[in-house]
């Protein structure tokens, strides 16, 4: 069996400075998996190299063994994204945002997909709302309905929990646990109490390199905490 | 296609999200307008004169709005974040492109259609002439076209704004002296015949204007 | 300095000196203009090279873009500047040749206007580099502007030149140009050519060298942080 993401060898250089390097990552079908690590080690960057935005200057990715292009667009529709920015058009409304997206993606039946998911994420009696008039914590859930719309096999969410209260984070938990489809999940993270409720699996990245790896067998946030500042200070 | 349903889906957005920005849009064609009574007040000419300066007027108006007009394409996108969005998206490159050009051709329809009856009402000259209007139609295709790569590569650097003028203008010279000299053979009376050569330029202008950065868009909006 | 600048510079040197001999020693004067004729060899052989210089441009922009060395836009950048200063002589050497002949400094004649407008692309193609702090994407752009530019140049030149002009037709090739005046104008043209490579050498090796030294830098403050 293949896996839902292998990183062979991945490097991305800006000019001299290489924010990966030599990566090598493989992720199972169906697993969750936290990256962690401190500001500038390479998370939004792998990120951005697995949902296409960006270039690897090295090495390769394969998606369900198959190995991603920039002009594969079949691919490329397995992938979900959340990141920093919603990805959504503060002058159109919910539905028209989705609608928009739901094009790109060529949704079949895309008007009962919209509405399925916006019901899930609570928005449904907005839907005809001009984003630009939602709070945060609403935006960022429409943009998780962006990033689910089209029912990725693999999600990926840059820090997710930016900007969100409680309420807000947990909800948009349940939906990537709950949401029917069966998926694998890659996100990024400084929050170390979701982190160890969540993942399957973890990861830390230190300099563009993934310095640690390590299965969730049910260890608590602060082993996780001592584990954290044990690599990032530790021997390099 | 899927591919032209997603090229006319980033249209119809881009159309739909700037039209309800009003002010934009309204600026944009009061500028045109403006455009044309600066005319009046530089030369004050008799009607003979006024024909023969009036297609250079039109696009003069023509050039300065649809500067206008083409920096916004690709700012709608970065205001809100949202070029990565399209590019995780399952479409390609070049479809972008052409979606993107596709709805800056109608916001250049729009303005035409604005400065032409307004024209023919302040300076008492109808330039409302079907070749006349056939010319406008094919120019503005490489006129945006290339505008829009011009553009991509604008919002990219420091300067935004400043960047697409001095890069566009002497760029579209071949399409604005054809367009020019096409129109004002009509407006002599001449008839298409007359003006075929003129024609050759703006079609030739608009293949390869719509060729080239239609593959060179890629280049542009990588990281 | 390189050995190939030194031997670019001692090719570029005797070859300039024979077309100076050419130019004003043995070439006849010519019949209607007069002795301001002259500045024809000077003027066709500027327009060649720019010419020239913008196609190198455009070819090493697509190489750029294929490969992503740097190197190659080095190439392309000193060629773009090297063609921006023949550009600014056709110019230059144009008005001054206009005076006399047409009575004033400037007329839109066609060839005249075309290099106008060849100029203006390629000034902006530097003004655009400088709005563009990082150097990758400055590399990138520079490419797609010097690829758009040099196709554009074509299609300029056609439109104008559907407008009457004054400019003298070209008459290389026909019985127009006598043969000691063909011989002096290719004569010209090729030291035009051995000067082009000069500037070629110097500004990319320049280049080089700046990219070199800002490296090395980076790297030296990275140690002592």
């Amino acid at each position: 069996m293949s896996y839902a993401i292998e990183c062979k060898d991945l490097t991305k250089r800006f000019g001299d400075f290489k924010a990966l390097k030599n990566v090598n990552l493989s992720v199972d079908k169906n697993r969750i998996l936290a990256i962690l690590g401190h500001n500038g080690a390479g998370k939004s960057t792998l990120i951005r190299v697995l949902s296409t935005i960006m270039h690897p200057t090295e090495g390769k990715v394969f998606i369900d063994g198959k190995e991603l292009k920039e002009d594969d667009t079949l691919l490329r529709s397995k992938i979900g994204l959340l990141s920093h920015n919603s990805y959504l058009y503060s002058n159109l409304s919910a539905k028209e945002n989705l609608k928009f997206y739901s094009s790109l993606y060529n949704l079949k039946d895309p008007d009962k997909r919209i509405d399925e998911i916006l019901k899930k994420v609570n928005l449904y009696d907005r839907r005809n709302d001009r984003v630009g008039t939602y709070s945060r914590g609403m935006t960022q859930r429409l943009s998780l309905a962006r990033a689910l719309l089209h029912q990725p096999s693999i999600l990926l969410l840059d820090e997710p929990e930016t900007g969100l209260d409680r309420d807000s984070m947990e909800l948009l938990w349940e939906i990537v646990r709950t949401d029917d489809t069966e998926r694998t999940v890659i996100f990024t993270s400084h929050n170390f109490q979701s982190t160890v409720k969540i993942c399957d699996e973890f990861i830390i990245m230190k300099k563009g390199s993934v310095v640690h790896r390590q299965d969730n067998n049910g260890i608590t946030e602060s082993d996780l905490e001592k584990i954290y500042s044990e690599v990032n200070e530790g021997k390099k | 296609m899927n591919y032209w349903k997603a090229v006319f889906a980033i249209a119809k957005k881009d159309v739909i999200s700037e039209l309800r920005n009003r002010e934009i849009i309204s600026s944009v064609l009061l500028f045109a307008v403006l455009t044309l009574i600066i005319f009046h007040f530089a030369f004050t000419a008799d009607q003979k004169t006024i024909l023969s300066l009036a297609p250079g007027m039109l696009w003069v108006a023509f050039a300065f709005s649809g500067v206008l007009s083409i920096n916004r394409a690709f700012i709608s996108e970065k205001e809100d974040n949202c070029m990565e969005g399209l590019l995780a998206s399952p479409v390609s490159r070049d479809a972008i492109f052409l979606g993107k050009a596709i709805g800056s051709i109608v916001f250049m329809l729009i303005i035409e259609i604005v400065v032409f009856p307004v024209f023919t009402l302040l300076y008492n000259v109808s330039v409302i002439n079907p070749i006349v209007i056939l010319v406008t139609l094919l120019a503005t295709i490489g006129f945006v076209s290339i505008g829009i790569l011009f553009s991509a590569l604008a919002v990219n650097t420091r300067a935004r704004e400043m960047v697409l003028p001095i890069l566009f203008l002497p760029t579209v010279v071949p399409l604005i002296i054809a367009a020019v000299s096409a129109t004002s053979v009509i407006l002599d009376g001449g008839k298409f015949s007359d003006i075929t050569q003129y024609m050759l330029i703006i079609v030739a202008f608009d293949i390869i204007f719509v060729t080239v950065p239609f593959i060179l868009f890629r280049y542009i909006v990588e990281e | 300095m390189r050995r190939r600048t030194l031997i670019a510079f001692g090719i570029s040197a005797v070859m300039i000196i024979v077309a100076l001999v050419m130019v004003f020693i043995v070439c006849p004067t010519e019949a209607t203009m007069g002795n301001i004729q002259r500045i024809f060899y000077f003027h066709v052989p500027v327009a060649w090279n720019a010419f020239f210089s913008f196609f190198v441009t455009f070819v090493f922009g697509i190489v750029y873009l294929k490969t992503r060395n740097p190197k190659y836009d080095f190439i392309a950048e000193s060629s773009a500047k090297i063609g921006l200063v023949f550009a600014t002589l056709i110019l230059l050497t144009g008005m001054i040749w206009a005076k006399p002949i047409w009575g004033v400094w400037w007329t839109w004649d066609a060839r005249l206007t075309s290099s106008l407008v060849m100029w203006l692309i390629y000034l902006a193609y530097f003004i655009i580099r400088s709005y563009i702090s990082e150097e990758e994407k400055k590399y990138r752009f520079g490419s797609i502007i010097g690829i758009v530019g040099f196709i554009d140049i074509p299609i300029v030149a056609l439109s104008i030149q559907l407008a009457p002009t004054t400019h003298p037709k070209a008459m290389i090739f026909n019985d127009g140009l006598h043969g000691t005046m063909l011989l002096t104008l290719l004569l010209s043209i090729a030291a035009m050519f051995a000067v082009y490579f000069l500037f070629m050498f110097l500004y990319y090796d320049l280049r080089t060298d700046e990219y070199e030294i800002a490296r090395m830098k980076k790297r030296l403050l990275k140690e002592n942080d």
